[in-house]
């Protein structure tokens, strides 16, 4: 709030004067008796005295003291200010006359009276009165008397009292305790997260015991619901039960009216059936003799040709299989011809194979094994003279011509030159001759002459063997023992292969067989006479089965009926028998139209009088069903749409109770972030604002001081501490507006408000006063700051301040 | 010659008005006399026809006294009455109990049950005149049952009047389809000159209608519930001799029911209030009021006194109130110290409009622990 302006019209002294206000630092410069103290109490009777105020109230008093001194029955006070954007024109009338006492608040169009604007101007201030008159209007003498007056009025000033000290009578644990109950009433039972009973226990199954209302609520509207939804089943299912009950009673109408005319007949077509039966047996039975009768004649005239035949049959079967062994034999002749063939070879070759062997030298295995022997022995001492290589350097200084016997070879004849090394080599020994010179150079290791001895002894051995068995050489002789061995060999093959082409037989007896052999008959081709048989063999069996046949029956006819022609008269006997029960038949009621057959009309009308019974149990089920139905709907209290509506009731409640549980969570949530905010020290804040202004107040001088409850105590810097009693009286009107504005400031934190105070530097001398204008000052920049004075010399102080005189019209 | 026809529908004789205990008996009677004064304008219109489209009954078990009274209204009709089960009181076969009676009260007089689906032939001053009745078989179905209708072949000379029960899309609502719902293009395809309908509550065509579609759905013939804002009618309707219709509605009933939702805030409320109140035909009216909003104690107090006044003028009154008392910041700040709990509190809840519930029971609960 903002004061624009205020009218006095008439108050007190003043017949009739505006003040207009700026939004900043104001100034109301004038002497004593100007009418500072007018504007002071009239604006604060504007904002906070009713016009009809208690006689008995200090109300009462001051508005008795502002009646104009000159008579006059009334006062009035027009204030004009701004909230949140908006302008107010407050008019207020306060008359010896009590009628006439008024109050009206108007905002554009809109337009208050009475206890409504009343109502709507404490809106507008939010603070109540005694915050606005002791922290917001700072009077002249309270200025220096400000912290005795706050210790004074702890007690009686609730608003600074709770505020300063930080207490609260209020039983917030009571408060707290009383939402929990209230919650705990709703939501008893009622599963918040789920939306839905504890555990679902729904109305099938519900809670009995701590029943919460939101349960409550829920219980209800699920039973409408369920009634509800019940009637309109049954009424549903009713419906249901009408159309079948209707078709099931129209078909079962159907089904009596086809009993109801079938039931007459079904004796005649009972015996129809019968006849018809007994006809079809008769029918049988004729049939039956008549082809017996014709059979036997058959039989009678073809058994004879039927014998004759067999018996030729017979005889051509026996002579063809005669011809069959005889072929069979011949066949296999022809492959013992061959094999015979193949024996006679067999026999020649084993005999060149033996004249051959016995034309070759026998050698036998010893003369091998010795020539082996000595061919090995040569091989050795050849090693052993290998291992004694010797080798000699020849140098000459003339050209000569050398003999030399190496390797047991001949002599060989060679150059040695001049400058030219030539060197030989050879196993054990060798020898060099020049001229008469003979040189034979031996190893002296092994005995050299005695292995070339043996070599030569061995190889006179073998050259003797070889020679004995015509072998020109060792392998010569290993060649004729080879041969020898193979002819052997394929001697005994020549004899294995005879045995198996005899088959087991000696040779004499299978030269016996093969003579027997020539002598068969010759016979045609097995296939043919097979071909032959084929035909013949079965037609011999089916003869001799139909043969047999037709004796035994025409044996079993005999018995049973004597004669074909006494078997026609029992047929005649029968033909009679069946036009009878056809004349019978005829003679019985007609079937309904539809039916062909009396077993279809019987089947029809005992399906029908079935179906009947079960139709009928079927109607008396449906209708029981039915009539259980319609007595619960008769029973039920309330119609369907009754239902809805209740229904939609309970529903509401239900979403009311919720949301009251959501708003006392609310204020519970809210409870907790006031507890928060409480555990923070509330002074705090005004107690670093104090120190910051009397720092500023005292220019510096000041720095540190200590509360006591919340108010100061001892003021100091790190050098000093008074006890504020102590202080002097502009050092104490220092403090007193530092505690003041730091307060005030608190108050207006939130708030587009106003600050009045009345010549608040009296006391101080001109350095303080300055540091003091300077700090309204700074205040003034962001709330409205009013400042009366009858100093002239404060009031040219506060314009060098940029402080606005007030305008007086 | 004119044919001419009196229709009503949705009587619901018989209805129990079980929510309406003190009022019971004087609304049941209600019933029966709008039902009276059909039949009274009926002759005094001197009609051929007064056709029942349906639920004249509200249910298939009301009494035999009833029905007999009813049928005994009926039979002063001085020309010919058609009775078409709806489906409240429908006809499920020859076995209908409801039916049964009816036809028991019917015998040899000029009241005619509707119950097979085939055209009745009636003359009117030697004019002849063809129903089709297609009643309702059960009390919910999901097809209509008019398909029959235009199967049948019409003369050029005669009147065709088709009369059925159930809804007419696009005139009521049958969000499940229980209700024989019916589709203009259905009704219009019937090749009748016009259809008397049963079944939604409301009466249509509006008054001045001119369209092509002639679906005369009269509504109940006297309200019965307080959802209810016709005032029951029944329709008068006039075919002349080239078959030109002309119809008007009668209102038939004599009892109103009124629902009157507010949410007050102001004085200026209370007095919008108190003029939407100042209602004609108060004697025959039951109001019903809900009221919700915020108001301060003195005008909590008027609303009392309002509603004692509106006691004594109307036929009953009911009153739901949710109001509450304004809490607001002026008040808050009147009431509890700057600075304390209960001020803090209920500050912080008065900031925001959503916690006006949460504020509301703050405020009490703060109170009642005030000594």
């Amino acid at each position: 709030m903002r004061i624009n302006s205020i009218r006095l019209h008439p108050f007190a002294g003043q017949a009739d004067r505006t003040f207009t206000f700026t939004d900043a630092l104001n100034l109301v410069h004038g002497e004593n008796e100007f009418g500072k103290s007018t504007l002071f109490h009239a604006i604060s009777a504007a904002l906070f005295v009713t016009p009809r105020p208690h006689k008995s109230s200090e109300d009462y008093k001051a508005i008795l003291r502002s009646f104009p001194r000159k008579g006059g029955s009334e006062i009035r006070v027009t204030l004009t200010f701004e909230s949140e954007g908006k302008v107010y024109e407050l008019h207020k009338t306060w008359s010896k006359t009590p009628s006439q006492c008024t109050v009206t608040l108007k905002q554009d169009a809109t337009q208050f009276t009475g206890d409504q604007a009343e109502e709507r101007l404490s809106q507008i201030l939010r603070l109540n009165r005694a915050s606005w008159e002791h922290m917001l209007f700072i009077e002249q003498s309270s200025i220096h008397e400000t912290i005795a007056q706050l210790r004074s009025k702890l007690g009686s000033l609730d608003t600074i009292q709770s505020f300063m000290k930080g207490e609260d009578p209020f039983d917030r644990e009571r408060f707290v305790h009383a939402v929990q109950k209230q919650l705990n009433d709703l939501e008893s039972r009622w599963d918040g997260a789920l939306q839905r009973p504890e555990n679902g226990r729904g109305i099938e199954n519900p809670w009995l015991n701590s029943v919460g209302d939101i349960l409550r609520a829920w219980y209800e509207k699920e039973q409408f619901r369920t009634r509800h939804q019940q009637i309109l089943h049954a009424e549903t299912r009713i419906g249901e039960l009408n159309q079948s009950i209707g078709e099931i009673s129209a078909e079962k109408e159907r089904i009596d009216a086809f009993i109801k005319d079938g039931e007459p007949l079904l004796k005649d077509a009972n015996r129809s059936i019968e006849i018809a039966a007994e006809k079809s047996t008769l029918g049988a039975q004729g049939n039956l003799w008549k082809d017996i009768h014709k059979d036997w004649l058959y039989a009678e005239a073809t058994l004879p040709a039927m014998r004759q035949e067999l018996s030729r049959l017979t005889a051509e079967v026996s002579t063809l299989q005669q011809e069959q062994t005889n072929a069979n034999k011949r066949a296999a002749a022809v492959d013992m011809m061959r094999r015979d063939a193949e024996v006679k070879k067999l026999i020649e070759r084993r005999k060149d194979q033996q004249q051959m062997l016995d034309g070759m030298t026998g050698i036998p295995e010893d003369i091998i094994n010795e020539v082996n022997a000595c061919e090995k022995s040569i091989r050795d001492a050849r090693l052993r003279l290998e291992a004694q290589r010797l080798k000699a350097t020849l140098e000459s200084d003339v050209e000569l011509k050398v003999s030399a016997t190496v390797d047991g070879k001949a002599a060989q004849e060679f150059l040695v030159r001049p400058g030219i090394s030539e060197t030989i080599s050879s196993a054990g020994s060798f020898s060099l001759t020049h001229g008469s010179l003979h040189l034979r150079v031996v190893s002296g290791n092994v005995d050299v002459d005695d292995l070339e001895h043996s070599i030569s002894l061995h190889e006179q051995t073998i050259n003797e063997r070889c020679a004995a068995y015509g072998a020109a050489d060792i392998d010569g002789l290993r060649k004729k023992r080879a041969d020898l061995l193979k002819l052997r060999e394929d001697i005994k093959g020549t004899e294995r292969d005879l045995k198996s082409q005899l088959g087991g037989k000696d040779l004499a007896q299978w030269n016996q067989e093969v003579e027997a052999l020539t002598k068969i008959p010759a016979t045609r081709d097995s296939n043919v006479i097979q071909a032959e048989l084929n035909v013949r063999n079965p037609r011999v069996a089916t003869l001799g089965v139909e043969i047999k046949g037709l004796v035994d029956k025409t044996s079993q006819w005999k018995k049973d009926h004597g004669t074909p022609e006494e078997l026609m008269d029992k047929v005649v006997d029968l033909r009679t028998h069946w036009k009878k029960l056809a004349d019978e038949a005829a003679a019985l009621k007609p079937l309904p139209d539809g039916f062909l057959h009396p077993t279809q009309f019987i089947d029809a009308l005992q399906h029908h009088q079935r179906k009947r019974d079960a139709l009928q149990v079927e109607l008396t089920r449906l209708k029981e069903e039915r009539g259980n139905l319609q007595g619960g709907l008769d029973k039920e209290e309330f119609s369907a749409e009754e239902l809805s509506d209740k229904m939609q009731s309970a529903e509401s409640r239900h979403l009311h109770l919720l949301a009251q549980a959501q708003s006392l969570r609310r204020i519970l949530a809210l409870h907790e972030s006031i507890e928060q905010e409480k555990q923070e020290n509330p002074f705090e804040k005004v107690g670093h604002r104090i120190v910051e202004l009397l720092g500023k107040l005292s220019g510096g001088r000041y720095s540190r001081v200590d509360f006591d409850k919340n108010l100061p105590e001892k003021i100091g810097n790190d050098d000093i501490s008074l006890e504020t009693d102590l202080l002097s009286k502009g050092m104490k009107g220092s403090l007193a507006l530092a505690v003041r504005l730091a307060y005030a400031e608190v108050y207006l934190a939130d708030l587009d408000g106003f600050l009045m105070l009345d010549d608040p530097f009296t006391e101080l001398d001109p350095d303080r006063r300055r540091f003091a204008a300077e700090v309204l000052k700074e205040m003034a920049c962001d709330k409205q700051v009013v400042l009366f004075t009858c100093h002239p010399e404060h009031a040219e102080m506060m314009k060098e301040m940029s402080a606005v005189p007030v305008q007086i019209s | 010659m004119s044919v001419r026809i009196m229709h009503t529908a949705d009587n619901h004789i018989g209805i129990e008005f079980r929510n309406q205990p003190v009022l019971r008996d004087k609304l049941k009677q209600e019933r029966l006399d709008a039902l009276r004064r059909i039949v009274s304008e009926a002759n005094a219109r001197d009609c051929h026809f007064l056709v029942v489209a349906g639920d004249l009954f509200d249910n298939v078990n009301v009494p035999n006294k009833l029905i007999r009274e009813v049928c005994e209204i009926l039979r002063s009709f001085n020309g010919e009455v058609l009775l078409l089960p709806g489906n409240h009181d429908y006809y499920e076969g020859s076995e209908s109990r409801l039916w049964r009676h009816v036809a028991e009260h019917v015998v040899n007089t000029n009241i005619h049950v509707l119950v097979n689906y085939a055209p009745g032939i009636f003359h009117a001053d030697g004019r002849e005149v063809v129903f089709y009745p297609c009643h309702c078989p059960s009390k919910h179905g999901e097809e209509h049952v008019i398909g029959w209708v235009s199967d049948i072949p019409k003369s050029a000379e005669a009147l065709h009047v088709g009369i059925a029960h159930g809804n007419v899309e696009g005139l009521g609502r049958d969000d499940e389809g229980n209700y024989f719902n019916m589709k203009a293009a259905d009704l219009r395809s019937a090749g009748v000159h016009c259809w008397l309908l049963g079944h939604i509550h409301a009466p249509s065509p509006v008054p001045g209608y001119v369209g092509q579609d002639l679906f005369f759905m009269p509504g109940t013939h006297t309200p019965e519930h307080v959802k209810r804002t016709t005032e029951g009618y029944a329709w008068f309707i006039e075919y002349d001799d080239h078959n030109k219709p002309r119809f008007e509605r009668f209102r038939s009933g004599n009892i109103l029911f009124k629902r009157i939702d507010r949410q007050l805030h102001s004085r200026a409320d209370i007095e919008q209030l108190r003029q939407a109140l100042d209602l004609q035909d108060k004697a025959i009216t039951i109001l019903d009021i809900r009221l919700g909003g915020r108001l301060t104690s003195e005008e909590l107090s008027e609303i009392a006194s309002l509603h004692e006044v509106l006691k004594t003028a109307y036929l009953d009154v009911s009153l739901t109130s949710d109001i509450v008392k304004r809490i607001d910041a002026g008040m808050i700040s009147a009431e509890f110290p700057d600075g304390t709990y209960p001020h803090r509190l209920l500050c912080a809840l008065s900031a925001h409009p959503e916690d006006s519930q949460a504020l509301q029971l703050a405020y009490d609960i703060i109170k009642s622990l005030q000594p």
